[in-house]
């Protein structure tokens, strides 16, 4: 049956959009957290998190839909400043800042709203398709 | 060509263009899966035209894989494995539309024939 692809289709571009705003959702921690830093002298502050997708097969319908992982956490280096004046500055008077790049943060941000629109073209485009379907048995 | 036949091959056309909007759907909503190939299914032609190819479950313990989907041939776009992208994708989107509508007028225009053959 012709309608059950499409529905399938439906549902794979569902879990697109639910990926890509979980997408939404770790830049807004990571951009809203860019500048906190650690609670204790000389501490970790805030580090990156980073999300990353997989295909997982639904069994009941066949659709090859997306999941987000485990989020993790970006091994990369933390910036430091001078600051011996801040209460979170270590014995040489530096303070660690979290490893998150606005600019990246922004790409990362954008790609993911265009790719969310993407989905969404589908799902406008399938029930189209469905419509039409339905207008066979209205017309005549 | 009967007239019945017709509405066999509308309605596995109708079905192949199905398939073809779940690739497409499936291709969009991987394109940031790292690894992911784009596919696409085999060309309706190469079903209708007699010797080709065609998966068909002969056996019950026959289980779709990832070469196939409700029957159709998929393939894999690209020998180099390119990644999705998303402007081929939306092509394919129009192109389905477009052959989507014809084959409902062509369904509608056929029953409407009928129609007139069964009242006159």
């Amino acid at each position: 049956m012709s309608v059950d692809s499409l529905i399938s289709s439906i549902k794979i571009a569902g879990s697109g959009m639910e990926a890509q705003s979980r997408r939404i959702q770790v830049v807004a921690e990571n951009i809203a957290n860019a500048s906190s830093t650690a609670k204790v002298p000389g501490g970790d502050p805030y580090q990156r998190k980073v999300i990353s997708f997989v295909d997982e097969l639904d069994r009941k319908t066949g659709a090859n839909l997306v999941k987000t992982t485990q989020i993790t956490r970006d091994t990369a280096p933390f910036p430091t400043e001078y600051d011996p004046a801040s209460p979170f500055s270590d014995e040489s008077g530096f303070v660690k800042l979290p490893n998150v790049n606005a600019i990246i943060e922004m790409a990362d941000m954008r790609e993911a709203n265009r790719s969310y629109e993407a989905n969404l073209q589908v799902i406008k485009q399938v029930r189209d398709l469905i419509s039409m379907s339905v207008d066979l048995l209205r017309s005549t | 060509m009967q007239i019945t036949s017709i509405f066999a091959l509308a309605s596995q056309q109708a079905k192949w263009l199905g398939v073809r909007q779940q690739t497409i759907a499936e291709n969009i909503a991987h394109a940031s899966v790292a690894g992911y190939i784009a596919k696409d299914v085999a060309p309706f032609k190469a079903l209708v035209e007699p010797g080709t190819a065609n998966l068909a479950a002969t056996n019950v313990r026959h289980c779709e894989g990832t070469h196939s989907l409700d029957g159709f041939a998929l393939t894999e776009s690209g020998e180099d494995g390119a990644a999705v992208s998303v402007e081929t994708e939306m092509m394919k989107t129009t192109d389905v539309r477009n052959q989507y509508a014809l084959n409902a007028a062509i369904v509608s225009a056929f029953h409407r024939m009928i129609l007139t053959a069964a009242k006159a």
